[in-house]
């Protein structure tokens, strides 16, 4: 057949962005974060997503400077082959491993909202079957799916967080400015890493087409997901409060367990939120897979990556199932993401920008003493 | 007749080192044409003598009841016999050039060329052409004689408007793209005709408007027809199937359609289309599934009307996927989405229902599909009765047999009838093919069940591409296509659709070109 | 594509041989509509069944009894009818009590569509009985959080039990209740989410009181729950007053008398304004209640012409001194008889004066028994019906 499941444009490689970072903070986001500022929660957010932006947009200017190039090839043309292979090998493990989570933690709400008695492994199973099928589609279909779901899923939320307004009190958002500046920094790590799925913008930059717009897309794919967030956090704590939403495990559902249709054919909606927070989540995990299967073919160098895609099922499966219960769970993403998410998104980048420049200074000097 | 010569152009070129080359003698020829065309009693040998004195011999051979024998016996026959002889020159110069003399100057017919091989004859024959063979002669002369009893344009059956052109494609090749030339009066408009099928030689065309169409789209659609290898092309379903990019889906990736007003709405987008002789049904590639939810009928109607529809449209296309499996999904895992009172009815009325409500699904789904396909072959009036006695009394006595509840019954008459709302017939078969995948998860995992066929279903079309076009197009590129949206859900009012969608020649994106040159009109005016 | 086949055929199957755990079919459940809870109080013959007391593990929290209220279509000769079945159980905690419950019933016990709970006020006197139910309703995924919920003056069992004239079914008796509750206000308007994030706050909440005699039920006055303990009752007076302070008041109809006559009228929309001052060590607060309402009616013929502005302007400032002074009395009751900040003045200071809350917040319990209160109300009548 004629396939050149290749090349993605910047639009959609903004939209799987999006729907990455959404994934991944969408459920407790309200809670850690009311936990951390209090009332002050949008100081914080804003102050967080806007440096997300600059962080994201340097990771973009990387990978516009490689036109084409993968993820290893610029490491290798900026750190040396060796860390390459090394810090890839690094990066496909943690992306095992935080698959593995993302996709515990969606099991875990789908038996306990939707599922009560269908055995956890059935559930992950059936899901990884389905992302496994997209991801053997490859980049392109991916691409596309996510900008065909995004604008649907940004609808049907806006829609829903307005159905919430009913409930809101607009008091809860007071008092104002009552943070310290230490405080605010103390806050800020729990925004960052709601903000976490930028970052593979570096792994799936080499797939886009037009790579000198990819630093514009990839800041607008941060301030859409930033926007989403007040809006959320907002309904959120009009109708909660902060103190109660301290105590909820998933305040964003049980956000939407308060909408009420009455007379309508639809009385409640919680079981509709969780069908699309379904989707929502799938399209988090599915880009990770692929980006770990991508990496493995740069690794040992393959043509086809399609048929990686199925073997690294087993593992994440695996991976998933560490951690009895919820709560232990829970802890080990917690402490996974603080330590290898912070290398991943913001330490290694980091190292990668500053030698590329450094190269580039050299090189600069160079040519002007020659 | 440019198009003759590339008609058999093609395959002929090919022919001509293997095929025989005719003898001078006109006996020889006329007996190995017997010997290709033996036990073929439809052929008809007619042998003449003309000239003046009646001494060269000639012959016409035609396939009997594919030929125009009005032409064959007032324009060929008479010419040859009679006109011949009082026609200048003397007698002496056409004895010697009477082949010539023929081809040029007697023959009152429109469309004429010779061929050097018999083989090349034999085809002619057999498409209805008739051969003219002079003795001393080396070549066939080839004269278009085709014409046969076919049906006459009528109204298309599967695409009904209220509003637009009655006329719909025939069986006839010849006719269609009459049908098509009409609507496009450009030079630009190019029709490529060839042969497909080894043995049955269907004649084909792909039509495009040159500077609109997409040159890469347009070579990928050459080239896949160029590997058809098949013995015969009965339908453009054939070439539909073995040209398009996934054999596997339950989707179309190739739209077809018997309204040549469609096509030629497909042809100005820059689309292609794709005639086969015998078929009423032209193809369009590339297509989309927004395409094929679309109706001639809308850009007919007025733009917030159209709009209205399309979005009924497609809330039939989701109803006639999705419901059934919400009824499942509902009923058995989620009853608590449903108000009260309702969930408290339908346990009233589905108290006594020995089966789950996915069997009870299944039961009604299967049981319409077989109804409508038992509607499909028995004759109209029949069919249309055994809809009403299959809907009513079927339903009704299953509810009172307490086989399924009334609700299913409701569900199960939604649904089918959401489907007919589906313009496309091809698609609207796909969507029936899936809704039954869409139960059997909506049985095992209720509404998470059909979320992940909804993942399932949605990533298979993102892979999915026609012609290297994004079946989902332009949802799929909304942002670098934002300007497409202008003719998929909604329906914008006429003058704002003032650019092709994206398939089209990028340099060729604006439609109202006269525009500018009235503009130019009014300065000059000034 | 053999390989897309091979892993089409895998989901296929894999979704055809598994799944099923959760589905049960909607005439397979047994829909229930109110639940109410109360402490088990045995009766002299249960507490002589040997048999039952060495199951039941000694402990030193009374056990649950359980009232289930369902809807069950059933049918009876042919026909279907929806019937209401009343149902108990007795537990250590009301988490186990439903799955002793299923144990006892052909059908699934599905709490999706549930209405109202209501508790007996021997439960909402035992602080961790009390804290256990509402952890349960909180932490339950089918559980809306949008159900009524009622203590009941007596026990929820009894208060259950009553066939009611009017509708057959109790639960949804009951949360129809609630919502009629809007128009005539006799008891505050709360569903079990307000309740709940008004207890995660401080623990203090009013929870509405449901009345039961023989044939009837009734929605009036509330149990005022202090640190997850009911304190005691307050009247539909004071529960009118809490309305009108927390604005949820939506509209109310009331007598006002004048002189010799009674004069009813019909608060159509009523608002409260709360401003807190410090002066010093002295910290006041100011409830400004505007509303506007009708006069409903006066007697035939009246001397007084409704259409006079004075005489109308004389039944406004009646009016205002009544509210006024039901504001007052209902903000003594809480001040000096349950000292508890139900009014959330305290949540004021902490959103518009974080500054004074920061220091008032340790004493505040104290200080709310104190505090100032003043009520200025302005009222308008602005229609007297169709004749004068």
């Amino acid at each position: 057949m004629f396939s050149n499941n290749d090349k993605i444009s910047p639009s959609q490689i903004a939209n799987v962005l999006v729907l990455m970072m959404l994934g991944t903070g969408i459920l407790t986001l309200p809670r850690t974060l009311t936990e951390a500022a209090a009332t002050d929660w949008w100081i914080v957010l804003i102050i967080g997503g806007l440096g997300i932006t600059l962080i994201a947009i340097a990771q973009a200017y990387i990978v516009k400077s490689f036109p084409g190039k993968s993820y290893m090839e610029i490491i290798s043309a900026t750190l040396s082959k060796p860390v390459a292979y090394i810090y890839i090998i690094f990066l496909v493990l943690f992306l095992i491993i935080l698959n593995g989570f993302l996709v515990r933690i969606l099991a875990e709400v789908v038996k306990m909202f939707l599922l009560l008695a269908t055995p956890l492994e059935v559930i992950i199973l059936s899901l990884l079957l389905v992302i496994v099928y997209l991801v053997r589609q490859g980049i392109e279909a991916l691409g596309r799916l996510a900008e065909l779901l995004l604008p649907i899923i940004l609808v049907l939320s806006l829609v829903l967080v307005a159905l919430t307004i009913g409930n809101s009190d607009y008091t809860n958002l007071l008092p104002v400015f009552q943070i310290s500046f230490t405080d605010v920094v103390k806050a800020l790590p729990v925004v960052l890493f709601s903000f976490l799925g930028f970052e593979f913008v570096l792994i799936f930059g080499t797939y886009v087409n037009k790579t000198n717009e990819l630093t514009k897309y990839t800041g607008g794919a941060v301030l859409v997901i930033l926007f989403l967030y007040i809006i959320l956090n907002l309904a959120t704590i009009l109708t909660f409060g902060t103190v109660q939403i301290t105590h909820l495990i998933w305040p964003t559902l049980s956000l939407f367990k308060t909408i009420e249709f009455p007379g309508l054919f639809i009385e409640n909606v919680e079981a509709l939120v969780m069908a699309l927070w379904v989707i929502i989540v799938f399209m988090s995990i599915a880009p990770v897979l692929l980006a770990k299967v991508v990496l493995l073919t740069d690794l040992i160098k393959g043509k086809e990556f399609n048929y990686l895609a199925l073997p690294l099922i087993p593992l994440i499966y695996f991976v998933s199932l560490v951690g009895d219960n919820l709560a232990e769970a829970y802890m080990l993403l917690d402490m996974f993401t603080l330590y290898a998410a912070t290398i991943v998104a913001f330490i290694f980048p980091t190292l990668i920008l500053i030698a590329m420049l450094v190269k580039k200074k050299l090189k600069r000097e160079g040519s002007t003493s020659e | 007749m440019g198009l003759w010569k590339k008609l058999l152009g093609n395959k002929g070129e090919k022919k001509q080192e293997e095929g025989q080359a005719p003898h001078k003698s006109i006996e020889m020829n006329i007996k190995t044409i017997k010997e290709i065309l033996k036990d073929c009693d439809d052929i008809v040998y007619r042998e003449v003598e003309v000239g003046v004195e009646n001494n060269v011999k000639a012959a016409i051979i035609y396939t009997d009841g594919m030929i125009d024998r009005n032409l064959l016996n007032n324009y060929i026959l008479n010419n040859i016999m009679l006109t011949v002889r009082m026609t200048p020159p003397s007698p002496e110069d056409i004895k010697k050039q009477i082949a010539s003399h023929l081809k040029d100057h007697s023959l009152a017919v429109s469309e004429m060329k010779e061929v050097e091989t018999i083989d090349e004859g034999v085809t002619s024959i057999l498409s209805g052409d008739t051969v003219l063979l002079i003795d001393n002669y080396d070549k066939l002369i080839i004269v278009a004689s085709k014409g046969w009893q076919a049906r006459g344009v009528s109204e298309p059956v599967t695409e009904i408007v209220i509003r637009g052109p009655r006329d719909g494609f025939v069986e006839t090749f010849r006719v269609n793209t009459a049908l098509i030339r009409r609507r496009v009066r450009d030079p630009k408009l190019k029709l490529k005709a060839q042969q497909v099928g080894v043995r049955s030689k269907t004649d084909m065309a792909i039509i495009y408007i040159e500077d609109i169409v997409n040159k890469k789209i347009l070579k990928e659609v050459e080239e896949r027809i160029k590997t058809i290898d098949m013995d015969a092309i009965l339908d453009s379903g054939y070439i539909e199937q073995l040209i398009e990019d996934n054999w596997l889906s339950p989707f179309p990736q190739i739209q077809n359609t018997e309204r040549p007003d469609v096509a030629v709405a497909a042809l100005y987008e820059g689309r292609i289309v794709i005639l086969v002789d015998n078929s009423p049904f032209a193809l369009i590639a590339p297509t989309t599934l927004n395409a094929m939810l679309q109706s001639a009928e809308d850009y007919y109607e007025r733009w917030n009307i159209a709009t209205a529809v399309r979005l009924l449209r497609y809330l039939a296309a989701i109803i006639s996927l999705l419901l059934p499996s919400l009824y499942v999904a509902i009923t058995s895992f989620h009853p608590q989405m449903i108000p009260t009172k309702l969930a408290l009815s339908i346990a009233t009325t589905r108290q006594g229902v020995p089966f789950p409500a996915i069997v009870e699904a299944l039961i009604m789904e299967t049981t319409i599909e077989l109804l409508r396909e038992a509607g499909v072959r028995l004759p109209g009036p029949i069919g249309a009765t055994i809809g009403i006695v299959g809907g009513l009394v079927i339903g009704q006595a299953a509810v009172e047999a307490g086989i399924v509840s009334p609700l299913m019954v409701i569900v199960v008459a939604v649904t089918a009838i959401s489907s007919f709302a589906i313009p496309s017939y091809n698609v609207a078969i796909g969507f029936r093919l899936l809704r039954f995948g869409f139960i059997f998860a909506a049985g095992s995992f209720g509404l998470y069940g059909i979320s992940l066929a909804k993942l399932l279903l949605l990533s298979h079309l993102c892979g999915l591409k026609s012609f290297g076009m994004p079946y989902l197009h332009p949802f799929v590129t909304f942002v670098e296509d934002i300007g497409d949206i202008k003719d998929t859900v909604i329906r914008a009012p006429m003058p704002s659709m003032n650019n092709r969608e994206s398939i089209a020649n990028k340099n060729e994106r604006n439609r109202l070109d006269d525009k500018q040159e009235e503009e130019k009109y009014k300065e000059e005016e000034e | 594509m053999n390989k897309k086949l091979f892993l089409l055929c895998i989901l296929i199957t894999s979704i055809a041989i598994t799944g099923c755990w959760d589905s049960i079919e909607i005439d397979d459940r047994t829909f229930i509509m109110a639940l109410g809870i109360d402490v088990y109080k045995p009766t002299e013959e249960e507490k002589n069944i040997e048999d039952e007391k060495k199951y039941l593990p000694q402990h030193t929290r009374p056990p649950v009894s359980l009232t289930y209220v369902a809807s069950k279509p059933i049918s009876a000769g042919g026909e279907v009818e929806i019937a209401n079945i009343t149902m108990s159980s007795v537990s250590h905690s009301s988490f186990t009590a439903k799955r002793q419950m299923i144990s006892r019933s052909d059908n699934e016990l599905f709490l999706g569509h549930l209405k109202a709970v209501v508790l007996g006020d021997e439960l909402v006197k035992n602080p961790m009985l009390f804290r256990e139910t509402m952890d349960r309703i909180e932490k339950d995924p089918l559980i809306s959080r949008r159900i009524s919920m009622a203590v009941a003056d007596g026990t929820a069992k009894e208060a259950l039990e009553i066939e009611t004239e009017l509708e057959k079914n109790i639960g949804k008796f009951i949360s129809s209740l609630f919502i009629r509750q809007e128009r005539s206000n006799r008891a505050p308007v709360a569903d079990a989410g307000d309740i709940l994030t008004t207890l995660h706050k401080n623990g203090n909440v009013l929870i509405p009181r449901l009345v039961y005699s023989d044939k009837e039920i009734k929605i009036g006055g509330a149990a005022v729950i202090k640190d997850y303990k009911m304190e005691g009752w307050i009247g539909e007076m004071e529960s009118l007053a809490y309305m009108i302070i927390t604005n949820n008041l939506m509209t109310t109809a009331l007598n006002h008398n004048m002189d010799d006559l009674i004069i009813p009228y019909t608060l159509t929309e009523i608002k409260t304004n709360i401003e807190a001052e410090k002066e010093g060590d002295n910290i006041k607060v100011v409830l400004s209640v505007i509303g506007e309402g009708d006069i409903d009616g006066l007697y035939f013929n009246p001397e007084e012409d409704v259409l006079d502005p004075s005489f109308v302007k004389k039944v406004q400032d009646g009016i205002c001194k009544d509210i006024q002074k039901l504001i007052i009395e209902a903000i003594k009751v809480f001040q000096k008889d349950y000292q508890i900040d139900i009014f959330q003045f305290g949540d004021y200071f902490r959103k518009y004066k974080p500054d004074v809350w920061r220091d008032i917040e340790k004493d505040w319990e104290e200080i709310f028994t104190e505090l100032e209160v003043v009520v200025e109300t302005d009222i308008f009548m602005r229609r007297v019906g169709l004749s004068r």
